[in-house]
């Protein structure tokens, strides 16, 4: 059953071909057998996953009908999701042993549907970073060439679908962490409109910009599970209480007659030039499919990246202060309060977070709020009015998920070169749009994605877009190698 | 910008200038960014906390509408605006206290803006600014093992009183005196619990004042060195504090001294402020707007509905009192110290209780017995019903004045109904002028000597007769007609 | 600091200059003409979210205290404030 989809297991289930508790089995089996190259998980939650897996073997036997097309399936959640009971460490020293007294919103919507959680998957600390490589846990090895990075922040959340251990996973996406490493390991990534899916029980890192989202196999999929998640949560006063329409009624009403808009800017010098080949291929086949093709610009793009790195720094200075070992995580014990807040924060945190907590620190400090802050929240207005302006002429925007594919480990120590991976993700999160990445090609077999983007609350339009474009090609069904590992 | 109280401290030499803070629990049910309860003095530590209260990874604050709603209320009973447009914002700091590193608050667009409270301070209307309200959340409670903060080895957190809505009121510096400080804060006070937003408890801290005070030459524009005075937990300290801060500064200014900004806490033992911290030592605070919690946009309608929820305030019912009620100034102002004493003599008045007849009992005798129990009238055995029949029995000639006195010793205790009370133990009093009549005449022929004397002049020897009548009738008699008949037989000749 | 991190000599002087470098480009930030720009804090027209003055059952204190790293009774528990500089 390694590397199926939602929708083929959701069959196998009912027509008896197989179990929850089998498919747990299996997904388990094949994290012993991938976990010493990949380092996918931080925690394996077997004993959650049985209890859930005979939950939902009692309701596809009591109610096949009725039951959720996710019941019996097995998942993983990125671990900044809480989980009531089980361990939840944002891939951070400072939370080793956490066990929050509450699970999160969508994650108890995953569980209301009948999902199996497999375990939580590894992460960069508080979701800070593209590669995965700043978990306090180790990095993540890409199923598709283990020396190299998955990509980041959902790191471990997009290796394990591409390993075919879980059909799906949830991530979080706050410039990038869903939408490029699904790109850099050939996986569908889905960031929802900001205020679709409740955030509470996400960890937040940058309030204003966090979006939870899944990791599938197929577009299908990922409308599935979103379809499951999405919805008002009065816990989150920041989630949209406009009814969700069903993703899965437009998904295959095709891309003929759509207009589709290629940001010059997404193609800039910074692209390598496989990607570029293999995106550029991808608006041929959309062109195939009846839409039309049309350069846009989006001239702040450049300068977002700038927004982004102030916003983003300065929302997790402030959320991250919690984390001071009085009431919950490790505590460097010391007998004066400063000093043990001083050493706590020291020790507990890696070196991604100390750079976005002082950068952020700084950015709203008396002094700098006008020229940074300030200002930035200026700019993030404008890359949002030039979004406005693109979405009056087109329906979507296509471009690369990331200028780059799968890139060494090791390879970007300059922090610069790797937030420039955030380039054209990051746009999407300032203005709050949906934003998906399908499999798109391969650049000496390593994954390239697609990105699509629409305008706010048109999450069906990105998932239908996706879908026609996926259905015309065959790059997602390629499998890595991981996920071919036989028992 | 506003009308100031311009009496001169005592220490004259300098102009002395008083702004006050203060921070007032809401009576919510719930906490303002949670429904955790918002009662944290009947619970253990922390048991009325939750995920998100605690500042758990994960959790999202939501906005109590109540909060909003009481904060609004006070705005208006303070004569403020209330901007169209509001938000809260995030105040960095780190203290043990407060769980998630930052307070939620507002800064730059409050709920409220320009306000003024006006009250009497030794005959003189003052009239105080007020800058601001605005909502924010309070923080947990910290116990230091060791007598002091700074001797202590540890300290000891309860996160209950973490989250409970908080209003900040943000006075101008209008005051003068520490006289007329300690009036803003007995009005302010009077107003909070009048429109049932806040208990109005210093001791327990739901009430709390910190006070900016500096001093300069009279006449000049610009302010003095500004000492920001905190640790005071009652009206008195308030003024105490303020009074030895006046003091401590004009010292310093007197031997040719500079003062310098900082905060001071008063010390209630040794009756003197200390330096807590120094202008250098001040926070960063790192405001930004909240992004968890969109703003909130109040418009007309919503303030009119909060509006009509206003009661009657204690100084226009005052008012009122003098003009329906024909009381003098004072009773009114009595009468009307909390809203529940106004309720209660009105509905004395509202069953048939002659107004100054209930003005006396309420503001007399019913007092002394509140302050005696420690019960306020609704609470006890009688209650206002029950001190309407009792009055009403007083009005109707039914019991005289002595007999009332001692049936509502006892019934406030003990609870009951005064009507069946008084026909059961036949405490109606005499005034059949017929067996009066004849008790008088017994009386003068008992006490000759006292008739005598009182026919020679002496008035005072009336007492003796009237005694001698009253015993007679157990105590029953309606004294003022023994009074009258006592005169008409004496002056017969 | 107000970051409340104690970092090593050696590793403020490597994070100040990879500070330094990010603040250099995000320096092209100033160049933008902002005169007419409204700032965004958050994205979404959502306004008066409230919810309704009921409580709810908390979680009590032995939940509340089960991660705590240090804690006596019911309380939490912290070493010595130090001087007033950390007071709120």
């Amino acid at each position: 059953m390694t590397a199926s989809t939602i929708t083929q297991l959701a069959a196998a289930l009912r027509d008896g071909s197989t179990t929850p508790r089998a498919l747990l089995a299996g997904a388990i089996a094949h994290v012993d057998r991938t976990e010493n190259d990949l380092n996918a998980y931080l925690a394996v939650t077997r004993e959650l996953a049985e209890a859930q897996a005979d939950a939902a073997a009692h309701t596809l036997e009591a109610h096949p009908e009725t039951a959720s097309p996710l019941c019996g399936i097995p998942m993983a959640l990125k671990d900044v999701l809480c989980v009531n009971g089980v361990d939840t460490t944002a891939g951070s020293k400072i939370l080793r042993g956490f066990k929050p007294p509450y699970t999160g919103t969508a994650v108890q919507r995953l569980f209301d549907a009948g999902a199996v959680c497999v375990g939580k998957t590894n992460c960069d600390e508080f979701a800070m970073g593209s590669s995965t490589e700043n978990s306090a846990y180790g990095p993540v090895g890409n199923p598709w060439d283990i020396e190299r990075v998955p990509g980041g922040s959902s790191g471990g959340s997009a290796a394990t679908v591409a390993a075919g251990t879980v059909p799906f996973s949830l991530g979080t996406d706050t410039g990038g962490s869903i939408r490029q490493p699904a790109a850099l390991t050939g996986v569908v990534g889905f960031k929802p409109t900001y205020g679709r899916v409740s955030r509470y029980g996400l960890i937040a890192f940058a309030s204003s910009l966090d979006q939870i989202g899944p990791f599938t196999r197929t577009v299908e999929d990922c409308a599935m599970v979103y379809a499951a998640i999405a919805g008002h949560d009065p816990r989150d006063s920041t989630s949209d209480p406009r009814a969700v329409d069903d993703p899965l009624a437009s998904l295959r009403a095709g891309v003929a007659g759509m207009r589709l808009g290629i940001p010059r800017e997404y193609l800039g010098a910074g692209t390598e030039p496989g990607v570029r080949d293999a995106v550029e291929a991808a608006f041929r086949v959309l062109e195939g499919l009846g839409a039309s093709l049309q350069e846009v610009s989006l001239p702040s793009t450049d300068v977002a990246l700038s927004v982004y790195y102030i916003i983003a720094p300065a929302e997790c200075s402030s959320n991250l202060a919690r984390y001071d070992g009085v009431r919950f995580g490790v505590r460097v014990e010391r007998p004066s309060l400063t000093e043990m807040y001083l050493q706590t924060r020291d020790a507990g945190f890696g070196n991604e977070v100390k750079r976005r907590v002082m950068l952020g620190t700084y950015a709203l400090s008396s002094g700098y709020y006008d020229a940074y802050y300030r200002q930035a929240q200026k700019v993030r207005t404008l890359v949002s009015q030039e979004f406005d302006a693109v979405f009056k002429n087109v329906d979507a925007i296509v471009s690369p998920t990331s200028p780059s594919v799968a890139f060494p480990m090791g390879s970007r120590s300059d922090p610069l070169s790797m937030y420039m991976c955030d380039v054209v993700t990051l746009p999407a999160n300032l203005a709050g749009t949906p934003g998906i990445s399908v499999p798109c090609g391969f650049v000496d077999g390593l994954p390239v994605g697609l990105q699509v983007i629409a305008p706010r609350f048109e999450d069906s339009r990105v998932l239908r877009v996706a879908h026609a474009y996926e259905q015309a090609t065959d790059f997602h069904a390629q499998l890595s190698p991981y996920a071919t590992v036989a028992a | 910008m506003t009308e100031t109280a311009t009496r001169p401290a005592a220490l004259g030499r300098y102009e002395v200038v008083i702004g006050l803070e203060v921070h007032a629990q809401l009576l919510t049910r719930s906490k303002m960014f949670c429904p955790c309860p918002a009662d944290y003095i009947n619970a253990a530590p922390n048991e009325n906390t939750c995920p998100v209260c605690l500042g758990l990874p994960g959790v999202l604050p939501t906005i109590n509408e109540k909060a909003v709603d009481f904060t609004v209320r006070t705005a208006l009973a303070l004569h403020c605006d209330i901007p169209p447009f509001t938000k809260f914002d995030r105040k960095n700091y780190f203290y043990p206290d407060l769980p998630k590193g930052y307070q939620i608050s507002q800064y730059d667009l409050p709920l409220s803006l320009n306000g003024y409270l006006e009250f009497p301070v030794g005959g003189e209307a003052v009239r105080c600014g007020i800058t601001r309200v605005h909502l924010e959340e309070d923080t947990g409670t910290m116990h230091h093992a060791g007598d002091v903060l700074q001797s202590a080895t540890s300290s000891l957190i309860d996160l209950n009183r973490c989250g409970v809505p908080l209003m900040e009121i943000v006075g101008e510096p209008d005051l003068r005196t520490p006289e007329a400080a300690r009036e803003y804060l007995v009005r302010l006070r009077q107003i909070l619990t009048y429109i049932g937003v806040n208990d109005g408890n210093l001791e327990k801290g739901s009430f709390r004042c910190d006070a900016n005070i500096s001093l300069r030459t009279p006449g000049a524009q610009e302010l003095g060195v500004k000492v920001e005075v905190k640790n005071m937990n009652s009206f008195r300290a308030v003024q105490r504090a303020l009074e030895s801060e006046i003091e401590r500064q004009t010292g310093v200014l007197d031997s040719g001294g500079t003062l310098v900004q900082e905060t001071r806490g008063w010390v209630e033992a040794q009756g003197r402020t200390i330096s807590q911290r120094s202008k250098e030592q001040a926070h960063d605070y790192r405001y930004f707007p909240e992004p968890d919690l969109p703003p909130l946009r109040l418009d007309a309608a919503f303030v009119e509905r909060v509006r009509a929820t206003l009661p009657e305030l204690p100084e226009a019912r005052a008012r009122r009192f003098q003009e329906q009620y024909g009381l003098t100034a004072y009773d009114a102002a009595v009468l009307t110290d909390t809203r529940e004493e106004a309720d209660t003599y009105e509905a004395l008045v509202a069953a048939g209780v002659p107004a100054k007849l209930a003005a006396n009992w309420q503001s007399g005798d019913v007092a002394a017995l509140a302050n005696e129990h420690h019960t306020p009238l609704q609470h006890s055995g009688l209650g206002s019903d029950g001190l309407a029949s009792l009055l009403r029995l007083v009005e109707a000639g039914t019991i005289n004045g002595p007999t009332a006195k001692e049936l509502l010793a006892e019934l406030y205790v003990a609870g009951g109904n005064p009507e069946a009370l008084v026909r059961d133990r036949g405490l109606a009093q005499v005034s059949d002028t017929a067996e009066l009549s004849a008790l008088v005449d017994a009386a003068i022929a008992a006490n000759p000597a006292a008739a005598a004397d009182f026919r020679a002049g002496k008035q005072q020897a009336l007492g003796q007769l009237m005694r001698a009548v009253k015993d007679a009738t157990g105590g029953k008699a309606d004294m003022p007609l023994v009074n009258r008949l006592l005169r008409d037989r004496l002056s017969e000749q | 600091m107000l970051a409340r991190i104690g970092l090593s000599d050696a590793e403020k002087d490597r994070l100040l200059g990879e500070l330094e470098a990010i603040l250099e480009h995000i320096a092209r930030l100033q160049q933008v003409d902002t005169s007419a720009l409204a700032e965004t804090a958050q994205v979404g027209d959502l306004v008066n979210v409230m919810r309704a003055d009921v409580p709810e059952e908390p979680i009590g204190a032995a939940a509340a205290l089960r991660n705590a790293p240090v804690s006596d009774g019911n309380y939490f528990v912290v070493g010595a404030i130090q001087g007033a500089e950390l007071d709120g």
